[in-house]
C-alpha cells in the first residue's frame, strides 16, 4: 500500500505537505541570493518573499546578513582625485560580504558616467537607496533618488528630493530614509530635515534641528534615533561643531547633545557608535586610515577603509568591536578592481 | 534509581513502544514537559509520530546527547557530516521528520530539516522547484514573459563604450548547447550568441574565455575576455568588461 501526497488542484500551501508555519520556517532559511528565482515559482511565494513582514521575520530569526555597500571609484582614484588628470572618477557600488569574503559590483542605473559625486547611500528593509550628489560631468547637484532591491536585484526610481541639497546627513530605518542639514544651491547651511517613505514613495518634512549643519554625518542608533553629528553654520565655514542633533524616531522630536564630537574634525563617513553611547571617529582607529576614512559597522565587526596620507594607496581593514573596545586592524586583500577610493558606504541587511 | 539510567517508554501512533534513556528522550521539549508534569512511570504517547520516524529521531537525539556529553569521540565536523547524511532521505520522510521535530519540539532537528529544504530550493530554477515540491504554476505565459523581460540587465561598460543587454539563460538554449558542444553554456546577448565554457562551480573565478559566435558560421570565433563572473542562483549572471563592436 502506498501513500500519495494529496494533490490539490488550487493548492495555496507554501510547501504542499507541510502546514503553513513550517513552510515558512523552510522559506525563511533561504538565502537572499535565491529569492529572485524563488519568487518566480508562484504568486504566493512572490508575495511572501517581497513582503516587509517576511523581511522582518527573517531578521528577527537571525537569517539576514549584513553586507557592506561602498561607493567606490572604479577607475582607480585616490583621495585627491582620479589617477589620470582630466579623467573624472567613475563611481559605482561595490558590495562586500565579510563572511564569504566575496566582492560584487552592482549594475549602475541611469548614470552613464558613473554615480553622482558625493552621492549619499543608506539602506533599510533589504533595499539600498542612493540620493543626491553632483553630476560627475557638470558638477550640478541632482535631486535623484534611486532604490535597489537586493531581492529582485533591480533598481527603481523614487520621488525626487524636495530640493537641491548637498553634503547632508542620511540614515535609514524601518522603511524611512531620513535626511538633514547639508547646504543648498547658494552654499547656505541647512537645519531642515525630511524623511522619505520607501513604501509610499513620499517625502514628508520633519521639524528643524537646533542649528544649521553643513557637512554633517548621519547615524541611526538601535533603530531608535537618528543622530546628525557635527557640521558647521553658514558663517563658520569649515569650523566643525562638537554637538549633535538627535531625532527620536518614536517621539518625532529633536534634542541637542553637546560635546559628542571633536570640534574641527570632519565627520564624513567617520562616525560610529562606541562604548556607553559615545561616538567613535573611525579615522582615529589607526594612522593607516587617517585620510579619507570610511567606516561601516557590520554587527560585531567594522570595515574601515582609508589611506595613511594624502594621495596614498587605499587600504581595507576589518576591526572587531566588543563593548567599545576595538582589536587591531586586520588588513584585507581586495581584488584590484575594488581597490579604488571609497567615497562613502553603509551596511545593508539582506 | 540513578538518573543516568532512567528509561522512558514511548508509544507511537502505530502502537510501537520504544524504551529510551531519559537524557535522550528529553531532547524533545514536549516529552520533557510531559515527563516532568505527568506520571513518570507510565508510557508517553507520541500520537502523531510513526514508529519509523521516531526510530530515526531517537538515533538523532542519541547521537547528539552522546557527543555533547563526551560519551562519543566525535569532532564538530564529524557531527556536522553525520547530520548531513541523516537528512539524505526521500522527501516524504524529510517532511515527516519536520512535522515530528515540530510536534516533539526538538529545535536543532527542526533547524536541520528546514535548512535542508531551503538548500533544496536554492540553486534550482523555478520549474525545478515546482516539480520537486509539487507546486502549481499560477503564472500565465504572458506574466512569465513579462518577468523574463524585467530581468534583463543593462550594464554600463567600463569606459562607457556601450551597453549590453543580457537575458537569462532560456531552458532550450541551455540544452542546445549541452548537446552541441561539451559543457558549454549559451547566453543570448544583444541578439548575438556568446558562448562560454561552463563549469558548475564558478564562484569568483576572475576571468573566463568567451567566444563570440559570428554571424557567418564559417568565420573563426573571436575570443573576448570576461573580467568577472558571478554565479547566480541556478544560472550564470555575467558582468562583461570588453570593448564591444557595435
Amino acid at each position: 500500500m502506498f501513500q500519495e501526497m494529496e494533490n490539490f488542484e488550487f493548492s495555496t500551501e507554501l510547501l504542499p505537505g507541510l502546514p503553513e508555519e513550517l513552510g515558512l520556517e523552510c522559506l525563511s532559511r533561504l538565502p537572499c541570493t535565491a529569492h529572485r528565482l524563488a519568487s518566480r515559482v508562484c504568486h504566493r511565494w512572490r508575495d511572501l518573499l517581497q513582503s516587509p513582514d517576511f523581511y522582518y521575520h527573517r531578521k528577527k530569526l537571525g537569517y539576514t546578513q549584513k553586507v557592506a555597500c561602498l561607493v567606490l571609484s572604479f577607475n582607480g582614484g585616490t583621495v585627491n582625485g582620479p589617477k589620470k588628470p582630466g579623467v573624472s572618477p567613475n563611481y559605482g557600488i561595490a558590495v562586500f560580504d565579510s563572511v564569504s569574503q566575496r566582492w560584487d559590483r552592482l549594475p549602475v542605473y541611469r548614470y552613464p558616467n558613473g554615480l553622482p559625486l558625493f552621492c549619499h547611500l543608506a539602506s533599510c528593509e533589504g533595499k539600498l537607496v542612493v540620493m543626491g550628489g553632483w553630476d560627475p560631468v557638470s558638477y550640478d547637484p541632482v535631486t535623484d533618488v534611486f532604490i535597489y532591491d537586493f531581492m529582485t536585484q533591480q533598481w527603481r526610481q523614487g520621488k525626487d528630493m524636495p530640493s537641491k541639497r548637498s553634503f547632508f546627513a542620511i540614515g535609514a530605518c524601518l522603511g524611512g530614509v531620513f535626511i538633514a542639514g547639508g547646504h543648498d544651491e547658494n552654499k547656505n547651511a541647512l537645519r531642515s530635515a525630511w524623511v522619505y517613505d520607501l513604501r509610499k514613495d513620499e517625502w514628508s518634512q520633519l521639524g528643524e534641528m537646533s542649528e544649521e549643519r553643513d557637512e554633517c554625518e548621519g547615524v541611526v542608533i538601535e533603530e531608535d534615533e537618528f543622530w546628525v553629528v557635527s557640521g558647521y553654520r553658514t558663517e563658520s565655514q569649515g569650523q566643525f561643531d562638537g554637538s549633535a542633533d538627535v531625532y527620536g524616531l518614536k517621539s518625532g522630536q529633536w534634542r541637542r547633545v553637546e560635546g559628542v564630537w571633536e570640534p574641527g574634525r570632519c565627520p564624513r563617513s567617520c562616525v560610529g557608535m562606541g562604548k556607553d553611547g559615545k561616538l567613535v571617529n573611525w579615522a582615529e582607529l589607526s594612522p593607516a586610515v587617517r585620510v579619507g576614512a570610511c567606516g561601516i559597522s557590520l554587527g560585531g565587526r567594522v570595515l574601515v577603509t582609508g589611506s595613511g596620507y594624502q594621495g596614498g594607496p587605499h587600504g581595507y581593514y576589518m576591526v572587531e568591536m566588543k563593548e567599545g573596545q576595538h582589536s587591531k586592524l586586520e588588513k584585507l586583500n581586495v581584488p584590484d578592481e575594488f581597490s579604488g577610493f571609497v567615497q562613502s558606504g553603509c551596511y545593508a541587511e539582506i | 534509581m540513578g538518573s543516568t539510567s532512567t528509561k522512558i517508554k514511548l508509544r507511537t501512533s502505530d502502537q510501537k513502544v520504544f524504551e529510551v534513556e531519559k537524557a535522550v528522550a528529553v531532547q524533545s521539549q514536549t516529552i520533557k514537559y510531559i515527563y516532568e508534569n505527568g506520571c513518570p512511570d507510565s508510557v508517553i504517547h507520541v500520537h502523531s509520530v510513526s514508529g519509523d520516524i521516531l526510530s530515526k529521531i531517537l538515533d538523532y537525539c542519541k547521537k547528539h546527547v552522546n557527543s555533547a556529553a563526551g560519551k562519543e569521540d566525535i569532532s564538530p565536523e564529524e557531527l556536522y557530516e553525520w547530520d548531513a547524511n541523516f537528512v539524505k532521505v526521500d522527501q516524504n520522510t524529510l517532511f515527516d521528520l519536520i512535522l515530528a521535530a515540530n510536534c516533539l519540539k526538538i529545535e536543532s532537528l527542526l533547524d536541520l530539516t528546514c535548512q535542508t529544504v531551503a538548500n533544496m530550493i536554492k540553486g534550482k530554477r523555478p520549474e525545478e522547484i515546482r516539480t520537486t515540491f509539487n507546486i502549481k504554476n499560477d503564472y500565465t505565459i504572458e506574466a512569465e514573459e513579462a518577468v523574463r523581460r524585467e530581468n534583463k540587465w543593462a550594464f554600463d561598460m567600463l569606459g562607457g563604450v556601450g551597453t549590453m543587454v543580457i537575458e537569462e539563460l532560456a531552458d532550450d538554449t541551455m540544452s542546445k548547447c549541452v548537446t552541441n558542444a561539451k559543457s558549454r553554456v549559451c547566453v543570448i546577448a544583444a541578439n548575438q550568441i556568446v558562448m562560454m565554457r561552463s563549469i558548475s562551480k564558478l564562484a569568483n573565478k576572475k576571468s573566463i574565455d568567451v567566444y563570440k559566435q559570428p554571424q557567418n558560421p564559417t568565420t573563426p570565433r573571436i575570443k573576448e575576455s570576461v573580467k568577472q563572473i558571478n554565479v547566480g542562483t541556478g544560472f550564470i549572471e555575467l558582468f562583461f568588461h570588453f570593448k564591444c563592436k557595435m
